[in-house]
């Protein structure tokens, strides 16, 4: 198995790093100049205001580099030479883990960056704050009671922004394994990179029309003012586990009702 | 109604995608999907969530003039919608073509769009209530006229298939500039209105480089496939003549045993076996001799070619040829290619000791030439040879890759040169044959 997953990786070592080195570029860059003309109360905002592109982007970033693979060796049949050597399962388990765990590295370490440079590279903000006290009369924090997981994000933010980048990059590798699963099935490259995005957006679109924004997988992938004491945490989960069911689905369609087979037959 | 807008905009954006991908508008299953995918993502993308009653006040009507969208992030999932729609339904065309036509329709429309806007501005004022409706009416004109002059008139073949790294950049990069242009002008008609002589200059100049990076590329790639058949059949024909003329100097040898073989021989017949068994290796293939004789040395070399592959099948090929190739105004390497489809598909549908046939001969009353490939075969009906012209139809293997393109290659140059088919069932020496060629100019 280990010299499966090296071969892989080898396959797509150059895309993902790539991917993964301009994006952290791109990252930092944002988190380090947006800030500048927004009203913060903590550093770690800076961050927050520098990715919204990133994360309306990021079905995009997290299959571009990884979703060609599996199409390109179906596409030129080099599934047919690999059948004699390795059994199909293992290298079908061999080729999504370093799918889903490449997009997984590049959305954390690139969202890692970005938590850094807003924590220690960029210079330290003025806090203003715009929540007034009533008692007082004079403004206050409000980060802290607002925030999702307020605590966390005020008093460790560097424990805050290292869990929310592996959160994001373990949702990147349900994304880019929508995108694998698409790869299985289907010989459209355009359906492959770009279904899963469309997915995105359309879930985005019938949870708004019906008043559900909550259980976004955008929400759940940068959380922001989410209200924990109203919602709870579950909806978080809730776009992920669609994003899983509807993989799944995709899965049963094509391979029990259209009866599409990996390898061609 | 903005109902009326958005399927307005629809069918122009349909017509403009299969125009620029070269395929006709059929009444067919995958049209109908695009156009209703389409018109529906315009419906989704076009849909506000307001509080009115009724659903389609919900639709926005500010600055969706320009484009069926009116912010960055939705033109993004809109181009990329159009991308899934042309790879997926659009019949056969290339992934890079899928991104040109894309990229091309968008960058049309934006043109089209713009000249309207300019044009019903000169009529009426903007902000009429018919205004929206008018340019779109214009838009669509324009876009029926692009669909006259590529595919009814058969003018994509001057678009080849926006082969070439260069084009296919600067097409990419025309589109992507035309619309960083309108995300910047914030989706407004104004924007066009204000600066109309700046916009129509440049969208212009737009539109003639495009044309001319289209027509360069075409004739270069013309000039390729001529360069290209000369260097390929040439050799052949000029060796097949170094060959003739090397024996030569054998056939003066040959001449004089023979006269001397009619000198000493007793009597008629001893001399006549005498002569046969001493010339039987002499006496050029009479096809070979109709080949030497062809005035285009390529087609001579590309049809000596082909009569080698044949014979190493155990098949021959018999060219009958009684016609100049100098009159014909089909280009040679069109001649190369129909021939080249035509023999290759009867050498594959033929079995050893078979006779494959081609003649190529000048019709007297429309003065075309007619070029047919007759080889052994069950007699086929009428519409089995009209679907042997379709593209993507084969009899063959197709796992080897994508086939059922020859003969439909065959049938686009033919109506290029407003030239027939011509498919008949036929008999030669008691054995049913079937007949495909062509009628060209």
């Amino acid at each position: 198995m280990n010299k499966l997953l090296r071969l892989e990786w080898n396959k797509l070592r150059w895309p993902v790093l790539i991917t993964m080195l301009s994006l952290s570029l791109v990252v930092s860059v944002l988190s380090g100049t947006i800030y500048k003309s927004y009203a913060l109360e903590h550093d770690l905002e800076a961050w927050e205001v520098g990715i919204p592109f990133i994360v309306f982007l990021f079905p995009l970033i997290s299959v571009l580099p990884t979703g060609w693979l599996m199409y390109m060796e179906r596409k030129d049949r080099f599934l047919m030479y690999t059948l004699p050597r390795v059994k199909k399962s293992r290298y079908i388990l061999s080729k999504w883990m370093i799918v889903a765990g490449s997009s997984f590295l590049i959305m954390f370490v690139a969202m890692l960056m970005g938590v850094i440079t807003a924590l220690y590279i960029k210079p330290d903000i003025t806090p203003i704050y715009s929540l007034v006290d009533r008692s007082t009369g004079e403004v206050a924090p409000s980060l802290e009671r607002l925030h999702f997981m307020g605590s966390l994000f005020v008093n460790q933010p560097l424990g805050y922004g290292i869990m929310l980048s592996l959160w994001q990059g373990f949702l990147s590798a349900i994304i880019a394994t929508l995108a694998f699963v698409l790869s299985l099935y289907v010989s459209n490259i355009f359906i492959v990179l770009i279904g899963p995005f469309l997915y995105a957006m359309l879930e985005n679109f019938i949870l708004n029309l019906f008043k559900l924004q909550d259980y976004k997988i955008y929400d759940s992938f940068e959380p922001g003012f989410y209200d924990t004491d109203k919602l709870g945490y579950w909806p978080l989960l809730a776009g992920p586990a669609m994003a899983l069911l509807f993989t799944t689905l995709i899965a049963i369609y094509f391979s029990k009702f259209k009866k599409v087979t990996v390898y061609p037959s | 109604m903005i109902y009326f807008q958005i399927l307005l905009d629809t069918v122009i954006m349909l017509v403009l995608c299969f125009s620029l991908a070269g395929q006709a508008i059929r009444f067919e299953k995958n049209t109908i999907i695009w156009f209703i995918c389409f018109h529906i993502l315009c419906l989704i993308l076009r849909y506000r969530r307001t509080g009115n009653a009724v659903w389609w006040e919900g639709f926005d009507a500010n600055n969706f003039d320009l484009l069926p969208v009116n912010n960055p992030i939705l033109l993004l999932v809109l181009l990329m919608c159009v991308l899934m729609l042309n790879s997926s339904l659009i019949y056969s065309i290339s992934n890079m073509k899928v991104i040109v036509v894309t990229f091309l329709s968008f960058l049309i429309w934006i043109l089209l769009r713009t000249f309207s806007i300019a044009g019903a501005g000169l009529i009426m004022a903007q902000d009429s209530d018919v205004f929206s409706y008018i340019h779109r009416g214009i838009t669509l004109l324009l876009a029926l006229m692009l669909y006259l002059l590529l595919i009814t008139k058969r003018g994509s073949f001057y678009l080849g298939d926006y082969s070439g790294i260069f084009p296919r950049i600067m097409l990419v990069q025309s589109a992507v500039v035309v619309l960083c242009i309108v995300i910047y002008a914030n989706f407004e008609t104004s924007f066009v209105t204000q600066n109309l002589l700046l916009i129509l200059l440049l969208f212009t100049l737009v539109i003639s480089m495009n044309l001319w990076i289209i027509y360069e590329h075409h004739k270069q790639t013309r000039q390729e496939k001529r360069v290209s058949a000369i260097e390929q059949y040439l050799p052949v024909i000029d060796e097949l003549v170094s060959e003739v003329r090397a024996r030569q100097h054998e056939f003066h040898n040959k001449l004089l045993a023979i006269h001397s073989i009619v000198e000493t021989a007793p009597n008629l017949p001893e001399a006549r076996a005498q002569i046969s068994a001493y010339t039987d290796n002499v006496i050029m293939q009479s096809e070979i001799r109709e080949v030497l004789q062809l005035d285009s040395k390529v087609i001579g070399g590309f049809l000596y070619t082909k009569m080698r592959i044949a014979e190493q099948r155990k098949i021959t090929l018999t060219p009958v040829i009684h016609v100049s190739f100098g009159h014909i105004v089909t280009e040679e390497h069109q001649l190369v290619e129909i021939l080249g489809v035509l023999i290759d598909n009867a050498i594959e549908a033929s079995f050893p000791e078979d006779e494959i046939i081609v003649t190529v001969q000048r019709t007297e009353k429309e003065g075309l030439t007619e070029i047919s490939v007759m080889n052994p075969g069950p007699p086929k009906s009428s519409t089995d040879f009209i679907q042997m012209f379709n593209k993507g139809y084969t009899t063959k293997n197709t796992a080897q890759g994508s086939r059922g393109y020859g003969l439909y290659n065959v049938k686009q140059i033919v109506l290029q040169h407003k030239g027939r088919l011509i498919t008949r069932n036929t008999e030669y020496k008691g054995i049913t044959y079937l007949s495909i060629g062509v009628l060209i100019p």
